[in-house]
């Protein structure tokens, strides 16, 4: 237009301004929007196990305050052990809850803080895009940062950690990592010490956030390495990568849970010693100028080889002095995948921790998926010191994304970022004017009106040279393209709003006419619990419910989800997998008044206790093989079966016993046996269960929640005199010398004569 | 061999002696004095033992990043690296140096303990 | 070390990308076989490409198939990109387009396919 042109470059400024802060603000709006289904379709809750226990982390922090919180332990989880739960979660979520529930307290704004949990992810999903949009801005333009933020507001792999009401670190995490980039990106460009000062500040916020950090460390460390070995050191990598590690080292040692494993554990020693390298190459460089090429050879090989030799002697000596720790099972699993299955069960029952298939490549990530690619091909060809970053993040994360479904949420990212820098980079080509059209014609009509010209062969494109692709197929690419775009959208909204907005809590199916059945069976058996049971009851249950047994019932449980004491699991694992009487005794032995169990035979849920138990008997022969051997739960021909095949050991086990006691008086439907179960698909094999040691106290609506209750011990059996085996003296001797209270050797006590009572 | 080195460490010396700035040399010395202090921190540790470990991190890390900041100072002003350093003023880059030293002596006195 | 070539490095990032979406550690880790099978009306076997109804299991052949589908629509738009150069013939140009725009689309429809078996209901 030719205003734009004529007004000048402040205009043009203030309309890319504009612009720019219109996008942002459209895409936290609709990246919040999106997330909000399941609170539009049930109510705000909080979801799934985790966030509960955050949820009454962040409770007991409010109502207590902040030291309160940090030295707080926790004696209603994992009885009777206790948990210390300062010093073992971290904080970040609930100090970023409770600073926001803070200031608006101060602002006279009283939210409670449930809602402030529930919807605190997806406003950190919008701060998220305006992270990326910076970080894309610095690796590329500012163009392909506006891609990547709205790619990343509303891509699936993102949004399923982060939908409204899954009040869980990855909500904050993923924003800390991005701003983390960028400000790392933006002080290797500057070579400032500010900007690495606060590259250290935001890695501590990521520290205190989440456990993925060792990503951080561990990613900054090998760019700095392959700028290294590619030629391309610079006096401003070492200032950056020196004070950011420093400065990030004791910063992330102030977290409790962090601890001293900065300085102890392998995860760390990367970046301790390509600090030490980095040291050793800028003394090299300072020495170059100053002596002949000869003597800076020799310095500088000799200097290296038994620098280097000396540093991987010391680490290893270290580690077997047992100063530094090596890697820990969760970091070592995901490199020998087949490592978590035979030594850790607990690692590799959780189904977010199996491998992945194509489909969560898809589900996740739609076409960014191929063109991701594209724009890494881009970033190679045109790789200059930052770019390297993002190729090795992308790299490093395709990998361990296909080693775990849960750290596909780590690839997004860089998924999001190399797809903007594609699309925008293709764009530019198809949507530029042609500017090589000689004379005045070029300056005044752009490229717009001339696409709406009578197509092929009219005069101004006739005049073209043929070294451009003719502005047809322009437009219809780019319309192509965008309609691709606009599939990717609806995509992303049909997988978060059916597959990832499910709060776990609550079910929902449809009945026969379309009506939609709300089954709240959890809820309905926590509130039973929270108002029929002793305030001080310890409930027993598998470790998926303790966090909201602990939330939601506000009572005692022996495990939960934080699976940190195995041996403790395995204990009830053993109880489960028990006979009655023998599960009795492990029962008594850890004080349990309640125990609870999932049921879904009755509807057909198919997460409920039975499915896991094999998880049960694995954990269980891991810490007792003489007692709990996984065969003995399997039908002759070796599958697992609860039907009339199953062994008697799995028939007469606590955990059959519980699920299905009166379970064959019920029919699940009309045309039904008695005894069918909904979710395995046949009938049970033993059908009239009786229990001894224990008693049914509450089933929930649909029998998703069976709630028993302990009996107490016997009183002893009253024998009467005639049985007695041995005989029983009645009478009382009273005179003489066998009278009750007389010693019988007259001793003298202390000089004292014996006196007759 | 040996010879040769105490020769380039020699040449390196006079080098040094000869072409570098009064303002780079008061820098060297805070960083050799600081240097002296973590060697100190660490004869200690070793002689005494690491309890508490968490103030012998502290204190050892703070010489540690000191070296580090000031090492980093020393770079930004040094009148060779103007090509790379074209956008840092010698004022900016001291004024980054105090930031990130406030920074880290108040997340040393939190962990002193 | 600039010996290593950018085109090496591209070689080995496509190859990679294409082992790892292709679920490769979960085929070594569950060992699905290459191709299921399932019965028709007659009862007789048939075999199924594609691993129905469940989002976290895949045969070997479904996975490597996506996987490819992937990289083509990749290489696509390397070739939609590059024909914008100047120094190429005309006749090299239009080819270029040509499969560019085809190996787009094939793409993309054909992964909205192997989808759509794999959920009934997503097209919807």
């Amino acid at each position: 237009m030719k205003e734009s042109v004529g007004l000048g470059k402040n205009s043009q400024l203030g309309l890319t301004t504009l612009l720019t802060f219109a996008i942002l603000a459209l895409a936290w709006f609709v990246g919040f929007a999106s997330r909000l289904f399941a609170i539009v379709r049930f109510e705000s809750i909080i979801h799934e196990f985790d966030p509960w226990f955050n949820y009454r982390a962040t409770h007991h922090m409010v109502q207590n305050g902040f030291y309160n919180f940090l030295n707080w332990f926790d004696e209603r989880a994992w009885y009777p052990l206790g948990r210390i739960v300062g010093g073992t979660v971290y904080p970040g979520l609930m100090v970023t809850s409770g600073l926001i529930h803070w200031i608006l307290d101060g602002l006279n704004f009283h939210v409670h803080i449930r809602e402030i949990c529930v919807f605190l992810a997806p406003t950190f999903s919008g701060l998220t895009a305006i992270a990326t949009y910076f970080l894309t801005k610095e690796l590329w333009s500012p163009g392909a940062g506006l891609f990547a933020a709205c790619f990343i507001a509303i891509t699936p792999g993102y949004t399923s950690r982060s939908v409204a009401g899954s009040y869980d670190n990855e909500g904050i995490a993923i924003f800390a990592l991005q701003f983390t980039y960028f400000l790392w990106v933006k002080s290797l460009k500057t070579g400032s010490v500010t900007w690495a000062a606060l590259c250290a500040l935001s890695y501590f916020y990521m520290v205190s956030a989440w456990g993925g950090y060792v990503f951080i460390i561990n990613l900054i460390p090998l760019h700095a390495l392959a700028l290294i070995i590619m030629g391309r050191y610079s006096s401003r990598l070492f200032v950056s990568y020196t004070t950011f590690y420093c400065l990030a080292t004791i910063l992330s040692m102030q977290i409790p849970f962090v601890g001293f494993q900065p300085v102890r554990t392998s995860e760390h020693m990367p970046a301790f010693g390509i600090f030490g390298l980095l040291q050793i190459v800028a003394a090299m460089h300072y020495a170059r100028t100053r002596i002949t090429r000869q003597q800076f050879l020799t310095l500088f090989v000799g200097g290296l080889t038994v620098v280097g030799g000396l540093a991987v002697v010391v680490y290893f000596a270290l580690v077997w002095g047992g100063y530094v720790a090596p890697f820990s099972g969760r970091f070592y699993s995901l490199w020998d995948t087949g490592y978590a299955k035979i030594h850790i069960p607990i690692i590799a029952s959780v189904s977010e921790h199996q491998p992945t298939t194509w489909v969560s490549f898809f589900f996740d990530l739609h076409i960014t998926a191929a063109v991701f690619p594209v724009g890494l091909w881009y970033c190679i060809k045109k790789v200059n010191d930052e770019r390297v970053f993002i190729i090795l993040y992308a790299v490093s994360a395709v990998y361990f994304a296909g080693v775990m479904v849960r750290l596909m949420l780590t690839l997004t990212p860089a998924v999001c970022v190399l797809s903007g820098i594609a699309f925008s980079y293709t764009y530019e080509k198809y949507l530029k004017d042609d500017e090589k059209v000689p004379g005045s014609t070029g300056s005044t009509k752009s490229g717009e009106p001339r696409t709406y010209d009578k197509p092929g062969k009219s005069k101004p494109s006739s005049s073209e040279s043929d070294d451009q692709v003719s502005v047809n197929v322009k437009t219809f690419v780019s319309v192509l393209l965008l309609i691709f775009l606009l599939m990717f959208v609806v995509h992303a909204t049909y997988v978060t709003s059916n597959a990832y907005s499910h709060p776990s809590v609550v079910l929902q199916t449809a009945s026969g006419n379309g009506d939609r059945l709300i089954m709240d069976d959890f809820r309905e058996a926590y509130h039973w619990l929270r108002e029929n049971t002793a305030d001080e009851a310890r409930v027993m249950s598998w470790w998926d419910y303790g966090y909201q047994i602990a939330g939601m019932a506000n009572r005692t449980t022996l495990v939960d989800n934080n699976t940190w004491n195995n041996s403790h699991i395995a204990l009830v694992g053993k109880a489960m997998s028990s006979n009655e009487s023998a599960a009795y005794e492990i029962m008594r032995a850890l004080d349990v008044d309640y125990i609870l169990v999932i049921f879904g035979g009755v509807i057909g849920y198919s997460g409920d206790d039975i499915n896991k138990f094999l998880w049960m008997v694995r954990i269980a022969q891991g810490e007792h093989p003489k007692d709990i051997r996984e065969e003995n739960y399997f039908t002759e021909s070796g599958e697992y079966s609860v039907g009339a095949q199953a062994s008697e050991i799995m028939l007469n086990c606590l955990m059959y016993k519980m699920s299905y006691y009166r379970f064959a008086e019920t029919r699940v439907g009309y045309n039904q046996p008695a005894g069918f179960d909904r979710t395995r698909g046949y009938v049970i094999g033993k059908k009239d269960v009786t229990l001894d040691y224990i008693e049914e106290a509450y089933t929930t609506e649909n029998w998703l929640v069976r709630i028993y209750k302990l009996k107490d011990l016997p009183n002893r059996p009253q024998i009467k005199p005639a049985d007695l085996t041995v005989p029983f003296r009645g009478k009382r001797v009273a005179k003489g010398k066998n009278k009750k209270g007389i010693l019988l050797q007259n001793e003298s006590v202390k000089g004292k004569k014996a006196e007759a009572v | 061999m040996s010879a040769q080195v105490v020769q380039v460490v020699q040449k390196l010396c006079d080098d040094y002696v000869k072409t570098t700035p009064q303002k780079l040399k008061i820098i060297d010395a805070y960083m050799t004095y600081i240097l002296f202090t973590g060697i100190i921190q660490f004869v200690y540790c070793l002689l005494v033992g690491t309890f508490p470990f968490n103030s012998f991190l502290s204190g050892f890390i703070s010489t540690v990043a000191s070296f580090v900041l000031a090492s980093c100072l020393r770079m930004q002003v040094n009148e060779e690296n103007r090509s790379e350093f074209s956008e840092i003023s010698p004022e900016r880059a001291f004024a980054d140096f105090i930031f990130a030293n406030l920074i880290l002596h108040l997340v040393v006195t939190n962990f002193l303990g | 070390m600039e010996s290593v070539s950018k085109l090496a490095i591209l070689v080995f990032v496509i190859f990679s990308y294409f082992v790892v979406t292709s679920g490769v550690i979960y085929d070594i880790i569950n060992e699905p076989p290459s191709i299921g099978s399932s019965y028709d009306e007659k009862g007789n076997q048939k075999p199924a490409a594609i691993l129905v109804g469940r989002v976290n299991g895949q045969y070997i052949m479904e996975g490597l198939a996506a996987a490819f589908m992937f990289i083509l629509g990749g290489a696509g738009l390397i070739a939609l990109e590059n024909c914008n150069d100047a120094s190429i013939s005309k006749t090299r140009r239009v080819s270029l387009i040509a499969f560019g725009f085809s190996s787009v689309l094939i793409a993309f429809f054909a992964t909205r396919m192997f989808m759509s078996i794999k959920i009934p209901g997503y097209t919807s």
